[in-house]
């Protein structure tokens, strides 16, 4: 078979007509999806940050009006925490790889990137997520002496950090290893 | 802005989606990426300069959506725009009356996914230059590449041929 007679296969004249568009329509609605998209995004974004605002307040007031020092201690260190992880995810939000218009070769680096933060934060939420809210709680129990939701907390830090490990595993490596071959495969020139 | 977006889509439609059904499994999904390639054009067609023609600018958009809508593992919600669980009302793709030479699919999805971009792009009868623009390799390279793809692909047909 030709070079001619394969291009002629795949392309089919049948696809032409399959795909029809309403072309006085369709600018329109796709404007109004992308608004309805940018929405949600804006909802969610909104969501975290005003969930950190008010959290914050909420302990350094709490810190305020409680007595035991650990307690206290407990709600600073948790009142700083929420302004972290709010920096922390807005920050890997930034390096989403927007530009589509790239190069694949280039696009596809700047997506390993991208991953491979998220996988750096992934592997890091212990020291950035869990430890800093896990001890926080904890000091805050440890001042009124409740050992029971102590407890709790803990199990629910070694959830949390389970989850991110096989999130890590399952997910994010086999992804960065894929983009990783596709790379490779650019950039020798065999 | 609108025009071209319409002008460049109508004269690609077809090629677009014979991409998208090249990186999915099922028609459902062609339909899908097709709707999510339309969105992502629509929406980067304000930054479109004319440093490279405008099928060379839409043909990296359609392969670096198809690319990634791929690497979607676990189908994870993500930030990136998605056409997830939307159809377009103005958009209209009917069921393939006849498949066309199925056996040209099942050995382009046989490829790596690089692969597959590069060898469609030749298929689409673009030439080596632009396939260069298109994926970020020298026109040498992509004639070197383009010879190996051919090899494999004809050495997938053979049997059935």
């Amino acid at each position: 078979m030709t070079d001619e007679e394969l291009k002629e296969k795949w392309k089919n004249p049948a696809n032409e007509d399959e795909v029809s568009l309403n072309e006085d329509k369709l600018t329109d609605e796709l404007d109004s999806r992308l608004r309805k998209f940018e929405r949600i995004i804006r909802r969610r974004n909104a969501r975290e940050i005003t969930l950190a605002f008010l959290l914050m307040p909420f302990m350094i007031t709490a810190a305020w009006f409680m007595h035991p020092v650990l307690a206290k201690t407990g709600a600073v260190i948790l009142s700083i925490f929420c302004i972290v992880v709010v920096i922390v995810l807005r920050k890997v939000a930034k390096m989403k790889p927007d530009d589509l218009s790239l190069p694949i070769m280039q696009y596809l680096i700047v997506y390993r990137q991208y991953l491979e933060k998220e996988r750096s934060l992934l592997s890091n939420v212990l020291y950035w997520y869990i430890g800093p809210s896990i001890s926080g709680i904890s000091l805050i129990f440890i001042g009124f002496h409740r050992y029971v939701p102590l407890i709790i907390g803990l199990l629910l830090g070694v959830l949390v950090n389970y989850i991110n490990r096989r999130a890590v595993k399952n997910y994010l490596t086999p992804l960065i290893d894929k983009v990783s071959i596709g790379i490779d495969y650019l950039t020798t020139n065999e | 802005m609108e025009e071209l977006f319409l002008s460049t889509i109508k004269k690609n439609k077809g090629a677009i989606f014979r991409m998208c059904l090249a990186y999915t499994s099922s028609y459902e999904d062609a339909k899908d990426l097709f709707q999510e390639v339309l969105l992502n054009v629509w929406k980067a067609m304000g930054s479109f300069q004319n440093k490279s023609s405008i099928n060379t600018w839409l043909y990296r958009i359609t392969i670096n959506v198809c690319l990634r809508a791929n690497q979607k593992i676990n189908k994870r919600k993500s930030r990136f725009l998605s056409a997830d669980g939307m159809a377009l009302e103005s958009l209209q793709i009917s069921e393939p009356h006849q498949k066309s030479y199925p056996e040209l699919y099942h050995c382009i999805k046989s490829l790596s996914e690089i692969e597959r971009s590069i060898v469609m792009l030749f298929l689409e009868d673009m030439p080596y230059k632009e396939i260069a623009e298109i994926t970020g390799l020298t026109a040498n390279n992509v004639a070197v590449k383009m010879t190996r793809i051919k090899a494999k692909l004809f050495n997938c047909l053979t049997p059935i041929l």
